[in-house]
């Protein structure tokens, strides 16, 4: 029926408002994903994804994963729910396109109870121990860390599946100072449990962590050389309102 | 089928039965199966073989062995989808004849891309093996607080109907000619053990085994010249229950030697 009576122009619009509508959920999607102001070293922009535990470099990874959802399943599961599907539109270009990826380290990280890498069938994810783990690197947010800004807060240190071999404190004046060292495997359980609202931490991928880590540490040590009257201004009148503005999640805090 | 769907359906329920896809699943936890041809796929877009991957293989190869296509015939759900497409169809059609050989083409392409391009991208993006249950999941993990799973859930969703569509445009197009799984399972055919069984009645020529297989396998020719193996067949049957002769000339069973009595 190639008519143009009135009886086709329903037809076109449900083409219509289907593509408005997933042009419409994709457009939220980059919304809800994308950082707001909120988010810890908001201006690091990520555009790799997290993969599971168990995935060796990005490309061997992306060859092998045939998107059979085992991953996910499994982590579902287990109730820890950090697995999720990318589309795409979210990060790790077109070709991440229906591959595993960990989303939403505030609330769902990955617990490394290391059940997905024994059970992905096409070897994408390979089993191995929590410490050969490199799913991602721990950047902490100078700015808003409770550490760095005059308290002492050890709420990441005691949530990190791999103990105080990852964490580095820089004890001083103005807090006990951590510092995540190279040994992070990148979990996110850290981002979870930091009590500073929308979290201090944020975890970035190795390939983006190789990119701004000059930087990083640039920032580190100067904030540790830093003499006191310009630490005190920076804590005091760029810190400060940021900190109270967030506020402090009591509950949130690692038990 | 239906007892596979459920199996695999608990994964949604947070029980741990079959977890995964027709493409890759975990059984129980304990095996790991894949899909032959996503393990093409997947080795030829890596350029290497990986252990695990051989070892998810065995026993669906192993199960090949014996039972040949069944897995289109009993386990495919696009073969009970193409069913319930068939029985909406007011017209009933007989297969349009299609040559074997383009399956083999397509499943050739589609390594080749895989190999220059380093992505399985037919397994990621268009089989349905991964698609079927791929929809739940991506829906779930909408539902979980990941909104761009939606995406992924819509395509899987177009490509389910997009083989419907082509079902209704051209009956078992997919199966015959098309779908590269399926001819990879074909070849299984050439020495499994389950498949036609020869005559032990005399065939009428009524040819009502070839109207009721929709894979277009010449079942009476095949048959009466003793020869029984073929790699369309998907075992399903159809061919011994439409027999007039019922469970004479055509069966289906378990034979050691296709060829024990002389017509």
């Amino acid at each position: 029926m190639s008519d143009t009576s009135p009886a086709s122009l329903p037809r076109r619009r449900f083409l219509a408002g289907t593509a408005l509508a997933v042009g419409a959920v994709a457009a939220w999607s980059r919304r809800a994903c994308a950082d707001g102001d909120d988010a810890p070293l908001a201006e690091i922009e990520e555009r790799g994804l997290i993969r599971p535990p168990g995935a060796r470099d990005e490309r061997e990874f992306r060859a092998r994963c045939v998107s059979c959802g085992v991953c996910g399943s499994v982590c579902r599961g287990e109730k820890f729910d950090a697995i999720t599907i990318a589309s795409g539109f979210d990060g790790g270009g077109l070709e991440a396109f229906g591959t595993p990826a960990l989303r939403n380290m505030r609330d769902y990280p990955c617990t490394l109870c290391m059940e997905c890498p024994g059970r992905c069938p096409s070897g994408a994810l390979q089993a191995m121990e929590k410490e050969q783990v490199r799913m991602g690197m721990a950047l902490i947010d100078f700015r808003v860390c409770f550490g760095w800004n005059g308290d002492v807060c050890l709420s990441c240190s005691k949530a990190c599946p791999m103990g105080a071999k990852v964490f580095d404190f820089y004890n001083g004046a103005w807090g006990n100072q951590p510092y995540i060292n190279e040994k992070c495997v990148g979990c996110g359980l850290c981002v979870k449990y930091c009590p500073m609202g929308g979290s201090a931490i944020k975890v970035v991928t190795r390939a983006t962590y190789r990119k701004v880590l000059v930087g990083y540490q640039e920032r580190f040590q100067q904030l540790l050389n830093m003499p006191a009257d310009e630490r005190y201004r920076v804590v005091y009148e760029e810190n400060m309102p940021r900190i109270l503005a967030r506020g402090r999640l009591v509950e949130r805090e690692y038990r | 089928m239906v007892v596979v769907l459920l199996l695999c359906g608990a994964q949604y329920l947070r029980l741990p039965l079959i977890g995964g896809s027709l493409s890759g699943s975990s059984l129980f936890g304990v095996v790991t199966l894949l899909d032959p041809f996503a393990a093409l796929e997947s080795m030829a877009a890596a350029h290497a073989p990986a252990p695990v991957a051989l070892l998810s293989l065995l026993p669906v190869v192993a199960v090949y062995a014996l039972f040949g296509r069944a897995f289109c015939g009993w386990i495919c759900p696009m073969d009970g989808l193409f069913a319930l497409t068939a029985r909406l169809r007011r017209e009933d059609t007989s297969p349009r004849s299609v040559p074997r050989w383009r399956g083999g083409y397509l499943a050739a392409a589609i390594l080749l891309l895989a190999l220059l391009g380093g992505i399985p991208l037919y397994t990621t993006w268009f089989s349905h093996l991964t698609n079927l249950f791929r929809l739940p999941a991506a829906l779930l993990a909408v539902v979980q607080g990941a909104p761009g799973a939606l995406a992924v859930a819509i395509w899987s969703a177009i490509m389910l109907l997009a083989l419907l569509a082509l079902e209704v445009y051209s009956p078992r197009l997919w199966c015959r000619s098309l779908c590269p799984s399926g001819w990879v399972y074909g070849w299984f055919n050439l020495f499994s053990r389950l498949r036609l069984a020869p005559l032990s009645r005399p065939c009428s020529h009524c040819h009502g085994c070839d109207q009721a297989c929709y894979m277009g396998v010449a079942v009476e020719r095949r048959i009466v010249a003793g020869e029984v193996r073929d790699r369309d067949c998907i075992v399903c049957g159809r061919c011994g229950t439409s027999c007039r002769e019922q469970g004479g000339p055509v069966r289906l069973a378990f034979t050691k030697n296709p060829i024990e009595k002389e017509l």
